[in-house]
């Protein structure tokens, strides 16, 4: 097995981008990697497209992108695992390079949610789970998946809404400061507690938006990396898991299984202490698609005990100078949340800070040179925890 | 929005009627399921459920979706099912501040939707509170 670097990262502005059409938009994304790189189209041997896409009008995105972007004949797929698909190009990306049956591969993560009108794009997203019990017969969207979790965890460990609020409120606070970001506006409490219910307890600014983007890297082995870039970013782990598509089948809606499970994964492959896990990053993107999913995820995540990850927030310990600074790009509640592009676009938000290139306002103390992400597709049903360090991995 | 009838004939058993398994090993599935989702084993049989359980959560979903409409604010409950499992059902005859998580519930049979262009009615389980003296 080949180590495995990031030697170049593409992302779009996130929002509604209908000035472009699909292929327009991968290959924004695409070009930046390639720029970034000094690599050009004839250097890729493989390149995997990340797309939802049920409200996209392409049906073979990868050949679309593929031909626009003057990709073709090389090989190439398009993945799916829900709001997770990113990762999930990425690691397809990350295995063709691991194993060594290329060197270097593309992914890229494209989402144009606004082709449809927004009612269909809820209805369709509604349709991640378990289509026939939960969505057909009684018309559930997934907000209220979310917002079950919500009650649960609330009302286990006597959370207020402020709780939530909080992790808007960081979330708005960094994406004003991103200009890739759909929502580059800070909001107040105030704010937060007069938004409209989307499903209870969850309010619309609990919510990550119906957003356009794209995000693209490229990735090398340890052979090639040395004649692209003196500064690759490896990918020292991922861990992958899932859940079942059916909630009624789930024991516990107070956290996410299958991301503590793809977590431990990822921590084991790279000697790290769950207990402890937030000391060795630098910085951490989370899947935060409500304010419920983000304080799931400290705990999922080790970075706080079951039922404390709240208090993470209360404290202000996930903003740049705490114990461990989560979503300074606006994560997915201000940056938005191109379903496709999302686990790319945390790629390369965590590459971008450890090189320290972030945008004024949103760069982190780089310390020690490591920095993760946690892509959870549907509510648990996908999971994917990824670590990336300016240090080569040993093996 | 179009019903197509032969997917409701397929689920009848588990819409109308709230037909589950129970494993030898004691485990109770819902929906269905010929094969044990605890300890692998097929020699499950089919069981009708009571349809009387217990409200662990609920939400109420103010999203828009079509076909949906005259059930909008929809109540939605995480409801712990005597025989053991927890199931995600939708709660009817239910007004806002009512509900608290420890209710007890019932399933009754209500009608879900109807196809727009023949009428074709789709019902379905939902669940609604047993109040003080009805049982």
């Amino acid at each position: 097995m080949k180590n495995v670097a990031i030697v170049g990262t593409g992302h779009t502005k996130f929002g509604v981008r209908t000035d472009v059409n699909l292929q327009e938009l991968a290959w924004e994304a695409i070009k930046q990697a390639l720029e970034e790189a000094s690599l050009d189209q004839s250097d890729i041997q493989y390149f995997v497209v990340g797309n939802f896409g049920n409200w996209s009008s392409e049906e073979i995105p990868a050949v679309v992108i593929g031909e626009y972007s003057n990709l073709n004949p090389n090989g190439t797929m398009r993945v799916e695992a829900a709001c997770a698909t990113g990762s999930a190009a990425l690691r397809d990306a990350y295995l063709s390079v691991k194993s060594g049956e290329v060197d270097i591969a593309l992914a890229v993560g494209v989402e144009q949610m606004h082709q449809s009108p927004n009612p269909n794009t809820i209805e369709l997203i509604g349709r991640a789970g378990d289509y026939f019990w939960e969505f057909q017969n009684f018309g559930l969207t997934f907000p209220s998946y979310y917002a079950l979790h919500a009650s649960a965890y609330m009302s286990k460990y006597n959370v207020k809404e402020e709780d939530l609020g909080n992790i808007a409120v960081k979330n708005h606070y960094y994406g004003a400061r991103n200009p890739y970001a759909q929502f580059q506006k800070e909001i107040t409490m105030e704010d937060y507690l007069n938004s409209r219910p989307v499903a209870y307890p969850l309010r619309i600014l609990d919510s990550s938006p119906i957003t356009d983007g794209a995000a693209a890297v490229l990735l090398a082995s340890e052979e090639v990396v040395k004649r692209i870039t003196d500064s690759p970013i490896w990918i020292t782990s991922q861990g992958t898991a899932s859940g079942t598509a059916n909630l009624s089948r789930r024991s516990d809606f107070t956290h996410i299984e299958a991301a503590e499970l793809a977590a431990k994964q990822a921590y084991k492959k790279a000697g790290i202490n769950f207990e402890t896990s937030w000391k060795y990053f630098d910085v951490a993107e989370v899947h935060d698609c409500f304010t419920i999913a983000e304080v799931m995820a400290y705990e999922d995540l080790g970075f706080a005990k079951r039922g404390e990850g709240y208090q993470l927030a209360r404290e202000n310990q996930t903003y740049i100078g705490g114990k461990i600074p989560v979503n300074v790009d606006g994560g997915l509640k201000a940056k938005g949340h191109p379903i496709g592009a999302t686990g790319i676009s945390m790629a390369v938000s965590i590459t971008r800070q450890l090189l320290y290139r972030s945008h004024k306002g949103t760069q982190v103390d780089v310390k020690n040179g490591m920095g993760l992400f946690h892509n959870v597709g549907g509510t648990g049903h996908y999971a994917y925890v990824t670590i990336l360090s300016s240090r080569r991995p040993s093996s | 929005m179009n019903v197509f009838p032969p997917q409701v004939w397929r689920e009848k058993e588990t819409l109308y009627r709230l037909i589950g398994g129970k494993c030898n090993c004691g485990n109770v599935i819902f929906p269905y399921s010929p094969v044990c989702n605890k300890c692998g084993s097929t020699s499950v049989s089919k069981i009708k459920l009571s349809g009387k359980g217990i409200l662990l959560q609920y939400t109420v979903t103010y999203q828009h979706r079509p076909g949906f409409e005259k059930t909008q604010p929809t109540y939605v409950g995480l409801i712990k099912l005597q025989e053991g499992p927890e199931i995600i059902a939708p709660l009817t005859d239910v007004d806002e501040g009512e509900l608290k998580e420890g209710d007890k519930v019932e399933a009754v049979i209500r009608r879900i939707k109807s196809d727009s262009n023949n009428g074709l009615i789709v019902y379905g389980t939902k669940f609604r509170l047993i109040k003080d003296g009805d049982k």
